[in-house]
């Protein structure tokens, strides 16, 4: 049997099969998630108001004609998930659970706001169940006793109620594969190049103090001026990027689309990109040392997901931002659909037996 | 682990031929958009009702965008009703698993119920397997065909396994010994299924004839993944109370808490010496008794042999000192290729140990096409000698395997 390669076993994957998406696709659901709960926010209303009419029909008979609701548009919702996946990170921190537990509860929020509309469940509500499941998934179990008791205004309940629906909307996938392992080893690799321990590979001529020496020579990272010059300060130099790649990695790699875009391989070296484009290049140079038809192409994949992560939305929102969210969510209070706010008690409800 | 590994996960040249954006191919006919629940009017009520009790595992199944309104329950594949619920197979304190039959299909399936404990919400064994099994899909993993959750229960649908290999091996006649091609095929499979695993950073970490489930045709699966967990760096926090005590490797009863792959290795190997003799090889009652089960045979490891052991929490200056001893003793129907194998997957020392990979290209195996023709030969003979004219069914049994407890 032959052994697999990685990305065999990434095929393999659920967040391969399910939760990749080209950007086309990954537009069209949102707006057809978007469509539908409007639909159903608008039928949901107008049942109300004709309930209500009929209720006050007995005496009066003049009711008022149902207002044209305006439902939140893709890109508020869109806006207001990243907010909330935003304050999801801040709750992890709060609760000090490691990245993992942050990042997998970010996509948890992502993955599931692809076939549910915020009009339908707010993320507010969805947020502490996500990062509570994110803790049973990462290994990293908290009882829910001592996680609601971190959490401010939040009871047990509120907690528990969504994780049904969330389980749901995520397809009983909770397996998120993440860059962070790429990560390391690609720095590992990178350090022990720069300290001349680097293992030459059979296709790549250079020797170990070659590669050592192609390193000192490499321009500075992002239009800085200085090289460097010796082994001490390339060890510097990495030691600098990847602290950058990393805090990527825990932002903008997850408040973008970029896991549904990019592999986890792709997304660490699109940070390194980011981060220290001449040391990216390098690597790729070492990794793939004669001409090949792949490597042109990683490059044009690797700068647009780095492009993507560049435009990524602030991970600490300013005041204008702020402003817009609370006009989205003030929005959204008039647009929420009635049937779908009282989790607890559809909760309840399917407790009981599903009617 | 390789770091170029991970650099290799980044391309698919067959995909990025079609588009620079796209990591992968998106041909994929499952990736059509998400179906949403229609909205109009009053089908509405009716609809949160039927999502609520309705998993949507939609995206692997060509559902309907819009589900017609009046479907009857009973026809959606993925509602319990759509399940008779058979004899119980075993229970725990975790799940009680039933053997099933799809009303629709006629086909068989283990129901695994879980108990819903509100207290936590859905349990997190519950939730660690059902996330483990669906990433896992091979020949030599019990396949998780659904999950259903309703009311206050969570359902997984497992394919059915007819027994599980201690049932297998009492049921032979022989005191559970298994006959030399029996033993070679379950070997491979148990193997590949423990590759697998470890190729997608997963260690079972309780295999046991318990949880190795067998069909009538002679296919070999790995169950009950609730203990089992993906690993990764760092490794060093797992807890030091899983594998079942018989089949549990020397440095996880030692106390060592940075185990790895090689401990699914060991129990692997006690599983392959058990069929042979029908017995456990090493029966032990309590962690000293087991250390002490396998010393016995194994040699006392020291400090020369074993670099390291005197810093294991649980190692003891005076521990017996025994001599190792010629594992023949013990296996005396084994031949020397196969006692060779055997050899190296019982390995004190962790990093000593076969890998999963190599122990499948290991020269025991080199037969295994013809023993694999004879196998098939020798079932029909059974089957006929078995059922032959007597109208039964398949043997009964099914097992505590897909984990209960």
């Amino acid at each position: 049997m032959p052994e697999m390669t990685e990305d065999d076993i990434y095929r393999t994957s659920t967040q391969y099969r399910i939760w990749s998406f080209s950007r086309e696709l990954l537009l069209s659901l949102r707006s057809t998630t978007n469509e539908s709960a409007a639909e159903g926010v608008k039928a949901a209303l107008h049942a109300q108001k004709a309930a209500e009419q009929e209720q006050s029909s007995k005496q009066d008979s003049n009711g008022s004609p149902l207002q044209e609701v305006d439902c939140l548009s893709v890109d508020e919702e869109q806006k207001l998930v990243v907010f909330y996946c935003v304050q999801n990170m801040r709750f992890a921190d709060f609760c000090e659970f490691p990245t993992n537990v942050k990042a997998t509860a970010v996509q948890y929020l992502k993955r599931f706001y692809l076939s549910n509309s915020p009009m339908t469940y707010h993320p507010k509500e969805m947020m502490p169940s996500a990062l509570f499941l994110a803790t049973k998934t990462e290994n990293h179990y908290t009882s829910l006793k001592s996680f609601v008791s971190k959490l401010p205004k939040t009871t047990a309940e509120d907690v528990v109620a969504p994780e049904f629906l969330l389980t749901q909307g995520l397809r009983f996938t909770f397996d998120v594969r993440h860059p962070y392992r790429g990560l390391e080893g690609g720095f590992m690799e990178l350090l022990a190049l720069a300290t001349g321990k680097g293992q030459s590979r059979p296709d790549n001529g250079a020797s170990p103090t070659q590669l050592q020496k192609q390193m000192e020579g490499l321009d500075p990272a992002n239009g800085g001026n200085k090289k460097s010059r010796s082994a001490e300060e390339v060890v510097q130099r990495i030691q600098d990027a990847h602290g950058k790649a990393k805090e990527i990695l825990k932002t903008s790699a997850l408040l973008t689309d970029a896991y549904f875009l990019y592999t986890p391989s792709q997304i660490w070296l699109s940070s390194l990109f980011v981060a220290d484009e001449p040391l990216a290049r390098f690597y790729l140079d070492f990794k793939f040392p004669t001409p090949s038809t792949m490597k042109p192409k990683l490059l044009t994949t690797l700068g647009t997901c780095a492009n993507l992560l560049r435009s990524s939305a602030s991970a600490d929102p300013d005041d204008s931002e702020l402003k817009e969210l609370k006009r989205i969510d003030k929005k959204l209070y008039k647009c929420r659909n009635p049937e779908k706010i009282d989790l607890f008690g559809i909760n309840k409800a399917s407790e009981e037996g599903g009617t | 682990m390789d770091p170029n590994n991970s650099l290799r996960g980044s391309i698919n040249p067959q995909q990025s031929q079609q588009n620079p954006y796209l990591p992968l191919g998106h041909q994929d006919p499952a990736h059509q958009p998400l179906p949403h629940q229609p909205a109009q009017g009053s089908s509405l009520k009716r609809q949160i009702t039927d999502q609520l009790v309705a998993p949507s595992d939609i995206l692997e199944y060509n559902r309907p965008n819009k589900r017609v309104k009046d479907t009857s329950q009973g026809m959606d594949k993925r509602h319990p009703s759509s399940f008779q619920q058979l004899e119980k197979l075993g229970e725990g304190t975790y799940a009680t698993v039933f053997k099933g039959r799809n009303r629709q299909t006629g086909e068989l399936v283990a129901l695994k119920e879980i108990h819903l404990d509100s207290e936590e919400g859905t349990p997190s064994t519950a939730i660690r397997e059902i996330s483990l099994m669906k990433e896992l899909k091979h020949d030599n993993i019990v396949s998780l065909h659904d999950v259903i959750h309703t009311e206050n229960k969570l359902m997984l649908v497992f394919e059915y396994m007819d027994k599980d290999l201690k049932k297998y091996m009492d049921s032979r006649g022989s005191g559970g010994q298994l006959d030399y091609i029996t033993i070679k095929s379950f070997m491979h499979q148990l193997l590949k299924g423990i590759a697998f695993c470890h190729e997608n950073r997963v260690l079972h970490r309780d295999l046991k004839p318990q949880n190795l489930l067998i069909n009538n045709r002679g296919q070999l699966k790995l169950a009950d993944f609730g203990l089992a967990r993906a690993f990764g760096i760092p490794v060093n926090t797992f807890s030091n109370e899983v594998v079942t005590l018989w089949y549990r490797a020397p440095d996880v009863l030692l106390g060592s808490r940075t185990y790895n792959t090689s401990i699914d290795i060991w129990s692997a190997g006690c599983i392959m010496a058990e069929m042979y003799t029908g017995r456990p090889l090493f029966p032990g009652t309590t962690n000293e008794d087991q250390l002490q089960k396998i010393f016995r045979i194994m040699g006392t490891p020291s400090e020369c042999s074993w670099p390291g052991i005197s810093q294991f929490p649980e190692y003891k200056s005076n521990f017996h000192v025994y001599n190792t001893q010629d594992l023949r003793i013990f296996l005396p129907q084994i031949d020397q290729v196969g006692l060779d194998l055997i050899s190296r997957m019982l390995q004190l020392r962790p990093e000593m140990r076969i890998d999963a990979q190599r122990a499948l290209q290991h020269s025991w195996f080199r037969d295994l096409g013809t023993v694999r023709t004879q196998q098939a030969q020798a079932q029909q003979a059974q089957q006929q000698q078995q059922f032959g004219g007597m109208g039964m069914g398949p043997p009964q049994g099914g097992g505590f395997g897909y984990g209960v407890t």
